[in-house]
């Protein structure tokens, strides 16, 4: 927010909200919202429609990746236009998807830091960041709800009123409350009943605390790229974590059998699992399994879902999964995932 | 001498817990043919296809010896009498 009298004449009604109050709209103030889509016009407007909401909400700066960006500049916050997203340097590596064909898709993230969060590498910075891809039959009109209903979300999440879901499906019969169908995030992080390796939730600034160890692995990721990179993380016999690198084998599988393998290793990976089971008969206990995405952020993706949750069967329950986003052969950002038996999903840690 | 089928722990609720499984086989093939009879419903959950283009499913590797049977001879990849037979699900993914 450029004026902070603003505060109390735009938004004196709205700090009334339990959980808003005068510290939560500063803090929205203060927050840099990133959105980014691909070209459809659906897209288009389900992203500037969310813009224009958290903006109205009190978000004091907007960095958008699209042209066509006029309708924000009259907003009363920062803006920032990037170039169009096939040329750009992404503004954040959590998510990229502009060089992919995802569909109508658009990525939004609030933070509060968005230099450091820019290079991928501030473990510090508070990321909120979400997801949706426009189903085929939306139209702009549509998708202009879906925008306002994502802005509900994320500023919820950001004031920490309401967790976000770890699932957004939109329902579109019923447009008085299209977000209805949201999978919460479970508080409860380790269900009880599900016998985790490690303690996989906080393992990422625990791996990230050990230079070698994390050094190792970039330079691994950037070494392979333009091809995806994998590997794995065990904890040996004397409770330490180390890092093993391993041959990416899709392009075996894909040269075998493309139809099963249609993917080659520019983008998917196939680790040996040999390796796992050898490193398991030496004693040692898989902990972690990384890979990286080139020219993508750093998600779980659909393939990855299916991979390592083939029918919504976790094969690896207790291991907890790393991605690293790779853009022109640099490591820009990082998250893990972990399976989460009470949503049937994977649980994100974002650093 | 019997085959002994390694059972990795995802596929062990449908071989009461056990970690291995011994059958009598002249190929893979058969082996798992043995394993769905002695606990039904693995076959479906290890292979796509009933007849002759049968092949294990994707997220799922069936190693003879040190192979991935995918580069041998797929199902019909003979094994000797006291081989083993590891299933291993697979790791993969991608961006």
């Amino acid at each position: 927010m450029r004026d902070p009298r603003l505060l109390f004449e735009r938004y004196g009604r709205q700090l009334l909200v339990d959980g808003v109050s005068v510290e939560g709209q500063a803090r929205l103030g203060r927050l840099c919202a990133v959105l980014a889509h691909d070209t459809s016009e659906v897209a288009r407007s389900a992203a500037h429609a969310c813009g224009r909401w958290l903006v109205g909400a009190g978000v004091g700066r907007l960095v958008v990746t699209s042209g066509g960006a006029d309708e924000l500049r009259a907003l009363d916050a920062d803006l920032e236009v990037l170039p169009s997203p096939a040329d750009a340097e992404p503004p954040c590596a959590q998510f990229w998807f502009a060089r992919r064909d995802y569909g109508a898709s658009v990525d939004v993230a609030l933070t509060d830091e968005p230099a450091g969060w820019a290079t991928g590498r501030s473990a510090a910075a508070r990321v909120t960041t979400l997801r949706w891809v426009v189903g085929a039959p939306a139209q702009p009109e549509d998708a202009v709800a879906l925008g306002a209903a994502a802005a509900d979300l994320l500023v919820a999440d950001a004031l920490g009123l309401e967790p976000m879901p770890l699932l957004l499906t939109v329902d579109w019969s019923n447009p008085a409350d299209p977000h209805s169908k949201r999978t919460p995030r479970p508080v409860e992080a380790v269900p009880v009943g599900v016998a985790l390796a490690a303690d996989v939730a906080p393992l990422l600034p625990r791996l990230r605390a050990l230079p070698a160890e994390w050094g190792r692995i970039e330079a691994e990721v950037e070494a392979r790229y333009p091809n995806e990179a994998c590997g794995f993380v065990v904890r040996d016999t004397d409770g330490n974590l180390c890092s093993v690198a391993a041959p990416n084998l899709q392009d075996r599988y894909h040269a075998l059998d493309p139809e099963s393998y249609p993917r080659t290793a520019r983008t998917a990976y196939k680790l040996n699992e040999r390796a796992v089971a050898k490193a398991e008969s030496d004693g040692a206990e898989l902990v972690c399994i990384w890979h990286s995405h080139c020219d993508a952020g750093a998600y779980f993706s659909a393939e990855d879902v299916r991979c390592a949750a083939p029918g919504g069967v976790a094969l690896f329950p207790g291991v907890a999964y790393l991605v690293l986003a790779v853009m022109g052969g640099r490591v820009r950002g990082v998250a893990m995932y972990h399976f989460d038996a009470t949503s049937g999903g994977f649980a994100a840690e974002l650093g | 001498m019997p085959i002994t089928i390694k059972i990795p722990t995802p596929l062990r609720k449908f071989t009461a817990d056990k970690d291995a499984v011994q059958v009598e086989a002249a190929t893979v093939g058969e082996a798992l043919r043995a394993l769905d009879g002695r606990h039904p419903g693995l076959w479906q959950k290890l292979v796509d296809g009933d007849g002759a283009d049968a092949k294990v499913k994707r997220f799922i590797n069936v190693y003879a010896g040190e192979d991935d049977i995918r580069f041998l001879d797929g199902l019909a990849t003979a094994v000797a009498d006291g081989a083993e037979i590891a299933i291993i699900p697979a790791i993969a993914g991608g961006g």
